[in-house]
């Protein structure tokens, strides 16, 4: 969450308008989807990495941490899409086939197109920004109202809770599964009634200055920017006919 | 275990937000009431969100040594039942992919299904069913909780497999592939939330009565 929240707030894009880098990101996430594996989502790929670290510099060391994660919990994934079951007379068979190993090296290239792409959003825009970009979404209230206060409360929280993980580990409440199992209960236990006293003094407070049930915060004020929308779509644009334009014995490699 | 975004094929990825929709929507509905209501509830909500976004954030120990993390469903159904969980799972779960780059957007529907509407019904029915046949406190939550995990993954299991036949066995070889994948490594993790969750729930019912109390006003089910 701290890398993320980081990136987003010192990235060079810092100051285009929200929409603007949901146009770029939001529709390379949505041709990683729709466009052929090969050669489509290779180019998304491209694409997204070279507007993060070109256009809004995100350091590389950052970048392709955020990107390595994601790509960690793939392979398992992959490699059970690799391996074809065969129920035979002689019992269930496992054999690495030609169409499983196709399916697994798509749906890697995809995920790993839209995970840079859904990077590309939420590592250049910070989190409120965003939440107020949805709020033109026409979403009920209470569904936006209830996301901001839980991103609020969660920073505090994740505060509290890692201290009291800190505190428990320096005695030892981690040594030993029980005692393990018995510590990180403690911990969500302590922390319920904290984060409901904290809601309700809030409470009392907001009511204090008048709360009628909604919160009003000042957005910062961002111009669009005409050549970057234009250059996004630009990009879309030549990724789809790149992606289409392949021969097709080179697409139907997979 | 989350879906990563783009791993679903998209007709599957807008097939599977589709069938969340109306319950998503259902538990908004209910809470809108609420708030209307009781304004004071709005605040305890988001106190619970954030509790259910930290819980599911916190590390737990598991058998492999490797540190692993609770759904946090089972909990949340019993404190705060079903339908509140589902919106509170799915604001989670969107959180997850924007604050932490885990799971994702297109595939928000298909997580929202498994962890936000199967894990929390699963787990709250349960727990009902074994209070209602006399079950102590501690077995009704176990159950709860650690059938409510392991729903998730069956889930999750089925969605794969359905988006993913095997070349050869099908959609059942599928199963069978992802479904032995995940027994091996989730059911000790599901025993594990199942314990945390009953320690948990007995320091809150020593401890935290009053807080228990407050929670009474969140939307509860038809009993």
């Amino acid at each position: 969450m701290h890398t993320v929240e980081r990136l987003a707030y010192t990235n060079r894009w810092r100051q285009r308008h929200p929409a603007d880098k949901l146009i770029l990101g939001g529709g390379l996430l949505v041709l990683a989807v729709v466009l052929p594996p090969w050669p489509g989502d290779a180019l998304v790929l491209l694409a997204a990495a070279a507007a993060a670290l070109l256009g809004a510099r995100l350091p590389l060391a950052d970048y392709s941490r955020l990107l390595a994660v994601p790509a960690g919990f793939l392979l398992p994934g992959v490699a059970v899409l690799a391996v074809s079951l065969e129920f035979s007379g002689a019992g269930p068979l496992l054999h690495v086939g030609e169409e499983g190993l196709a399916q697994a090296v798509s749906a890697l290239l995809r995920a790993m197109a839209a995970t840079a792409a859904l990077l590309l959003i939420v590592l250049t825009t910070p989190f409120t920004e965003l939440l107020a970009l949805s709020s033109r979404l026409r979403l009920p209230a209470v569904l936006l109202d209830l996301m901001l206060m839980i991103y609020r409360f969660s920073t505090l929280t994740i505060e509290t809770a890692a201290l009291g993980r800190t505190a428990q580990a320096s005695r030892l409440g981690y040594a030993g599964f029980g005692r393990s199992i018995r510590s990180a209960g403690l911990l969500a236990a302590g922390l319920l009634p904290r984060v409901l006293d904290r809601a309700a003094r809030l409470q009392v407070g907001l009511t204090a200055r008048g709360y009628t049930g909604e919160l009003r915060v000042l957005a910062p004020r961002r111009a669009h920017c005409r050549a970057f929308i234009a250059g996004s779509l630009g990009v879309h644009a030549s990724i789809v006919v790149l992606a289409l334009a392949a021969p097709a014995s080179f697409r139907s490699l997979w | 275990m989350h879906i990563m975004e783009g791993f679903l094929p998209a007709p599957h990825a807008a097939g599977w937000a589709l069938a969340s929709a109306p319950f998503v929507a259902h538990g908004v509905w209910r809470l809108g009431k609420a708030v209307r209501k009781h304004p004071e509830t709005k605040l305890l909500l988001a106190a619970s969100g954030a509790f259910c976004f930290v819980m599911s954030a916190l590390k737990i120990p598991s058998v492999t040594g490797s540190c692993s993390h609770p759904t946090g469903t089972g909990l949340g159904a019993v404190l705060f039942g079903p339908s509140v969980m589902t919106v509170l799972g799915t604001i989670v779960l969107l959180f997850q992919a924007l604050l932490l780059a885990h799971g994702g957007i297109t595939t928000l529907g298909a997580n929202v299904f498994s962890m936000a509407i199967v894990g929390p019904w699963v787990a709250w029915a349960l727990f009902r069913i074994v209070r209602g046949v006399g079950g102590s406190l501690a077995v009704a939550v176990f159950a709860a909780a650690a059938l409510g995990n392991l729903a998730t993954y069956v889930t999750t299991s089925m969605q794969l497999a359905l988006a993913f036949p095997d070349p050869v066995g099908g959609i059942a070889a599928s199963f069978a592939k992802f479904g032995t994948i995940f027994a091996v490594t989730q059911v000790p993790l599901a025993v594990i939330e199942g314990l945390i969750t009953v320690v948990v729930v007995n320091v809150l019912s020593a401890n935290s009565r009053p807080e228990l109390q407050a929670l009474a006003l969140l939307p509860k089910e038809a009993r």
